[in-house]
């Protein structure tokens, strides 16, 4: 079980940071009726805990919760039928509700115009508290919806509340582990609860008993914030400087960049701007190819302008918008079908033992035709039990 | 498998090339072998006719006396240089008058390599006799051919194939249809390893074999997959169409070259203008360019079909 979801808070007094904010939460959703904004909008870092707080505060209440997050929210027409009938309708059991709309600043500015003027015209009828949560409510795109909103800030956690969190989940968890260390754990989240808990879970793994040297194993986290913040800004902006200078300043290598694009690039991209911008990737790809070949490791320079640069000014409109990069299972993929392909391959020599042919040209012309028979040629072959298997 | 248990073991035994034959023959019988190169498409005897003339020289123990090569598996011209010189340097078994080496796929060394190679026929010619084969002998280096005595091999007639066909049938009690024999043929553009291999595919599910089941055999060897990736990226799914890409090539195991090979042919016969096609055939030129060139045979293969998106 993951331990931030398992060890999520229950009620508002288990909620750490700001009391403050904490308490006008409760008031915006007790004293709905008397609000003159009727939604309410908490921003704040990653982690600080926001949608914890409107979680914690329903279970207490036992409201329902109805989430949306920016995913959700492309078409105009789509937050009107979920929202509108979240709104109209009872709650089943008569319960009251909420309406979470997560991560609202990943409305993607053109396509979701219509999504956020839908959004902001409900606000008015609505006889449910709306509540929307931000990381940068200060966009332009959603000023409509900051007018109608209250606003509400969450700030970043400090390490030592963070540490009292990590301190209950080792003790729940049976965990001996030094004060010093929880507080390291804290600090190297800069304020982010949940990387914190997460963190501490890694490190937890299979152990009793945490050391300090353990904590180098949490080294990693930054890497992949690292990584995304490099794919915005090739993604989203098309300045050279700006781009080669995040390229240098990244501390990953360059395989490790250039399966994050290649895995993202369609995402954001498509038409022939993808065309364009894999062009420009696979120019970047040959001059990799003659570093590796001749040893000249100034083409370094090329295969990193191609594969940042080129890719940025490929585009044609910026790009906006909230996209989740994902990571590219491409790798592990050849990994797992290279260890299938072992007993292919060995079968394949012995084709080629037995028939007088290479192995290349059994892998190629004999074995897409021989499949069907190879299983009564076993002993023929003398195939190994696992080689037999693998046949079917 | 019937590639094996079907290969001739004497000179009449052999589909086609008779004159061929007829000559290699001569040689054998006068104990007399010149250099031999074998020229000639896949399945047509050249592996055959080179086992035939050790058994025939050699007898009972032929094997020893004989060296068989593939340059397209040994990696490198050092590897089959080092063979080559253990193999000459021991004393033959019988009293023999020299042994033979045969040397496959040649076309498949480089011109160094065949460079190299021609050293290493003269090094050791007193002792031992080469023969090549090749499919392309315009890919063999002149100072080589000059060394070798040329038979160019021609895929199997029609007839040949139906004889092989009928032959094999009888011994295996199989029922095959006119037309099939006719479509296997055609199917297989005189190659007997393929036919042989078709054939024996049929029978792990039936004995009666008629057209329907040469076709289905036949285009299940075959990844159909190519072309829906094609079909997905023309239409825009550039997501779709990588991930089942990635997805035939790991499956089927292919080689990036091996995928832009079946993308260039099956382009010709999509439904599309004769102009789209030639922008598609011309990107796969450079797309096989800039895959020799670079590291990455998938990257290529995506700004490949990146290109196609906005072509339709």
């Amino acid at each position: 079980m993951i331990w931030t979801n398992q060890y999520a808070p229950q009620t508002t007094k288990e909620l750490v940071g700001d009391i403050r904010s904490i308490m006008q939460l409760q008031d915006f959703v007790g004293n709905y009726k008397n609000q003159k904004k009727k939604a309410l909008l908490i921003y704040g870092p990653t982690g600080s805990g926001k949608t914890e707080a409107v979680y914690a505060l329903a279970k207490e209440q036992n409201l329902e919760i109805v989430e949306l997050n920016a995913s959700d929210i492309r078409k105009k027409d789509y937050i009107l039928e979920i929202i509108g009938n979240a709104i109209c309708q009872e709650s089943l059991f008569g319960n009251s509700k909420i309406i979470l709309i997560d991560e609202i600043d990943g409305l993607s500015g053109m396509k979701d115009r219509g999504g956020a003027s839908a959004l902001a015209s409900l606000i008015a009828k609505s006889s449910f508290p709306i509540i929307m949560t931000a990381n940068d409510p200060w966009q332009k795109k959603l000023s409509g919806l900051r007018k109608k909103s209250k606003t509400l800030e969450f700030a970043a956690l400090s390490y030592l509340e963070i540490s009292k969190v990590l301190k209950r989940i080792a003790e729940k968890e049976n965990i001996s582990v030094s004060e010093d260390i929880l507080k390291g754990i804290a600090n190297r989240a800069g304020g982010d609860i949940r990387s914190a808990i997460n963190d501490f879970q890694l490190i937890a793994f299979g152990r009793k008993e945490i050391l300090k040297e353990h904590l180098e194993e949490i080294g990693e986290r930054g890497k992949e914030e690292e990584i995304h913040n490099l794919l915005r800004v090739i993604f989203k902006s098309k300045d050279t400087e700006l781009i080669l200078q995040t390229f240098d300043k990244t501390n990953l290598n360059f395989d490790e960049i250039k399966i994050w694009i290649e895995e993202n690039l369609p995402k954001e991209y498509s038409g022939v701007e993808l065309k364009d911008a894999f062009d420009s990737f696979s120019k970047a790809d040959v001059f990799k190819g003659r570093i590796i070949r001749r040893q000249h490791w100034r083409f370094l320079v090329y295969q990193k302008y191609f594969m940042s640069v080129g890719v940025a000014i490929a585009k044609r409109e910026s790009k906006k918008g909230f996209v989740n990069y994902e990571q590219s299972k491409r790798i592990l993929k050849m990994w797992i079908a290279k260890m299938k392909y072992g007993k292919k391959k060995s079968i394949c020599e012995k084709i080629a033992n037995n028939c007088h042919t290479s192995y290349k040209k059994s892998m190629k012309e004999i074995f897409p035709h021989a499949q069907l028979f190879l299983k009564q040629e076993k002993d023929y072959l003398d195939l190994s039990e696992e080689e037999f298997d693998w046949l079917h | 498998m019937w590639i094996e248990k079907y290969r001739p073991k004497t000179f009449s035994e052999i589909k086609g090339q008779k004159k061929i034959v007829a000559r290699v023959k001569a040689f054998v019988d006068s104990q007399n072998l010149p250099h031999l190169m074998f020229a000639g498409p896949a399945g047509v005897g050249k592996t055959t006719l080179s086992l035939i003339v050790a058994r025939e020289l050699f007898g009972e123990d032929w094997h020893h006396n004989f060296l068989e090569l593939n340059a397209s598996d040994e990696r490198g011209i050092d590897v089959i240089r080092h063979k080559v010189k253990d193999f000459a340097r021991t004393k033959s078994i019988r009293d023999v008058p020299f042994k033979v080496i045969y040397l496959d796929e040649c076309d498949s060394l480089t011109t160094e390599a065949q460079q190299a190679l021609r050293r290493t026929m003269e090094k050791y010619s007193a002792t031992c006799r080469f023969i090549l084969s090749c499919n392309y002998s315009s890919k063999i280096i002149d100072p080589i051919q000059s060394r070798c005595t040329m038979f160019r091999f021609q895929p199997l007639s029609q007839e040949d194939i139906t004889e092989l066909v009928n032959g094999i049938s009888e011994k295996e009690g199989l029922k095959i249809t006119e037309e099939a024999i006719q479509i296997l043929y055609s199917l297989s553009n005189g190659d007997a390893r393929k036919v042989e291999n078709v054939l024996q595919s049929c029978s792990v599910i039936s004995k009666d074999i008629n057209e329907d089941l040469i076709y289905e055999i036949v285009s299940a060897a075959r990844p159909k997959e190519i072309i829906k990736v094609l079909e997905l990226s023309l239409d825009g799914q550039f997501i779709q169409a990588r991930k089942l890409l990635l997805d035939t090539m790991l499956k089927y195991g292919l080689s990036g070259i091996d995928i832009i090979k079946q993308i260039q042919s099956e382009s010709l016969h999509l439904n599309l203008e004769e102009k789209t096609k030639a922008q598609m055939i011309e990107k796969c030129g450079e797309i096989e360019f800039r895959m020799i060139e670079g590291s990455d045979e998938f990257i290529q293969l995506e700004a490949l079909i990146a290109s196609f998106i906005s072509l339709k």
